[in-house]
């Protein structure tokens, strides 16, 4: 593995693992939001880590090496082999972790439930009515909530929509 | 079969009962808190009586009901019912919020040691206005909802939602349910989709304002899905929801009731603004079989109440050939007796025939 250090900044790339056409992927950009959005473990580490399905224990271990620099990691459809890796790293994961499950995918669920049982910083939230291909399935929805967690991390679970029906 | 005693908690008292929503013009104060009593007094009867479950339901703003959030009344229950299950049939979980609903009901299951059957209902088309939600949202809000209630109860880490409908960061309930997975789950059933959705979840499926020949189709039609995704109803899968006056013999049944409606028949929450049902039936609220959705809401004679099932009413001997006829139609394995009209005493009366005259038999059916 060849990898180089971006700093880290709100509007550093988009680091993708488990992508199979990153640059094609609606969700992806909706996602970035104008970030640029690159594939692989032989990019430079970043702040921002975005993996799906099997690939989410590989993006794992990358946050964890770079520890300090990865400050944001969102997990699509984790798969059970995740899950083991997550209970293997643990506390040395200093990134914050999103995990995304789709209601109709209860392997990811259970295995999201338990990276979130595994890794302090991890938030779990099921997205309804996807399977393991949200990203296809209900891009909208998975982006708004992996916008809001990459924007404000943990602040994320603080509403700051304007509630007001008229000023 | 399973005996249940419903109660709207209707208000007894002077009301300018016209239209949907009514006027509070004329409200009392003290009828209001008479009839709460009535209706909690009338359920302790029943518990002792022996009736298997005690039901109460949402409606909103009209006298017909008092108990707009029947979890406040459920939870009045829980210290007075000791024995039979409270059923509530249930909330209207489109108009509400999914997770106060999971909660209200865990907090009842709690209390009541896992007495509590969970109804979930998109409600009559009406109450859609009551907290302006779009009533074309109310099946998709349904199922989304119901699906969140399920997690809420089900999953012990904290999590959040990202849904269509609904948005949650994180949620964890406390209390938990005491019935595990979780409570009884039913829904309104008169639809074909609602069979469907039904069948798909393996909720049970219950009957209200419809008549016995459309219920019987609707709860075939259940029965038919069930078995596309491999399972079989049991007989408790199906409540029938119908009003009841017992007499003590069948003329008598008849006289009373005669002469407690004879100021007019009640039409019905949704019935009583037709403008405001077009306009909730033009958002397509009522599915691919609206026109038959709409014909159960309407009013009918008394006569043809009792034939199609609307109403039992006569004597224990004939309540009881009137009972049968349901089961037989529907399967149906528990009978929500709703109070046809609160008349006092008679009501009363009409309560003690059911649970020493009728419950003693059917019970073994």
């Amino acid at each position: 593995m060849n990898t180089t250090v971006n700093a880290t900044s709100s509007t550093a790339p988009l680091l993708c693992f488990g992508f199979a056409d990153a640059d094609a992927s609606p969700a992806l950009k909706l996602i970035a939001a104008g970030r640029a959005v690159v594939s692989g473990a032989d990019q430079a580490a970043t702040s921002a880590i975005i993996a799906k399905g099997a690939a989410c224990g590989e993006a794992l271990s990358f946050a964890a090496q770079y520890a300090g620099i990865v400050e944001s990691l969102i997990l699509i459809a984790p798969d059970e082999a995740t899950a083991k890796r997550a209970g293997e790293i643990g506390a040395e994961c200093q990134a914050q972790v999103l995990a995304l499950a789709g209601t109709l995918d209860a392997k990811s669920g259970a295995a999201a439930t338990a990276i979130k049982q595994a890794l302090p910083s991890c938030h779990l939230v099921y997205v309804f009515d996807t399977s393991k291909d949200m990203d296809i399935e209900r891009p909208e929805a998975l982006a708004k909530v992996a916008r809001d967690f990459l924007a404000r991390r943990d602040k994320f679970l603080v509403s700051n929509a304007d509630g007001r029906i008229t000023p | 079969m399973k005996a249940a005693l419903f109660s709207t908690c209707k208000y007894n008292g002077p009301a300018l009962d016209k239209g949907w929503p009514v006027s509070g013009a004329v409200y009392s104060r003290q009828a209001a808190q008479d009839s709460m009593q009535q209706s909690l007094d009338q359920f302790q009867l029943a518990d002792e009586l022996g009736f298997d479950w005690v039901t109460v339901a949402e409606h909103h703003y009209a006298p017909f009901s008092l108990t707009p959030n029947p979890m406040v009344m459920a939870g009045a229950l829980t210290q007075v019912i000791k024995r039979a299950k409270i059923a509530l049939l249930g909330a209207d979980i489109p108009i509400l919020n999914p997770v106060r609903v999971a909660e209200e009901f865990a907090m009842l299951d709690t209390m009541t040691g896992g007495r509590v059957v969970a109804g979930m209902l998109r409600g009559t088309p009406n109450e859609y206005v009551t907290y302006n939600i779009n009533p074309a949202e109310s099946r998709a809000r349904f199922e989304e909802a119901l699906h969140l209630i399920k997690m809420a109860w089900t999953q012990t880490e904290p999590f959040g939602w990202q849904g269509r409908y609904y948005e949650y960061r994180t949620v964890s309930i406390w209390p938990r349910c005491v019935q595990e997975p979780h409570p009884k789950i039913y829904m309104s059933g008169s639809s074909p989709e609602a069979g469907e959705f039904a069948a798909k979840n393996k909720v049970g499926l219950g009957f209200a304002v419809t008549t016995v020949p459309l219920a019987a189709k609707a709860a075939a039609h259940y029965r038919t899905q069930a078995d596309r995704f491999g399972w079989e109803p049991e007989p408790e899968d199906v409540i029938y929801r119908v009003a009841v006056h017992v007499g003590e013999n069948d003329d008598q049944a008849l006289e009373d009731f005669v002469e407690a409606t004879k100021t007019g028949a009640r039409t019905g929450l949704t019935m009583a603004n037709r403008g405001l049902e077009s306009a909730i039936a033009e958002t397509g609220y009522y599915g691919r079989d609206a026109d038959m959705q709409r014909q159960r809401l309407m009013p009918r004679s008394l006569q043809e109440r009792i034939d199609q099932g609307q109403i039992l009413l006569g004597g224990p001997d004939t309540v009881l050939k009137q009972i049968e006829n349901i089961k037989r139609e529907l399967g149906a394995g528990v009978i929500d007796f709703t109070v046809a009209h609160q008349m006092g005493d008679k009501t009363v009366r009409s309560i003690e025939l059911l649970g020493e005259k009728v419950l003693p038999r059917i019970r073994h059916w």
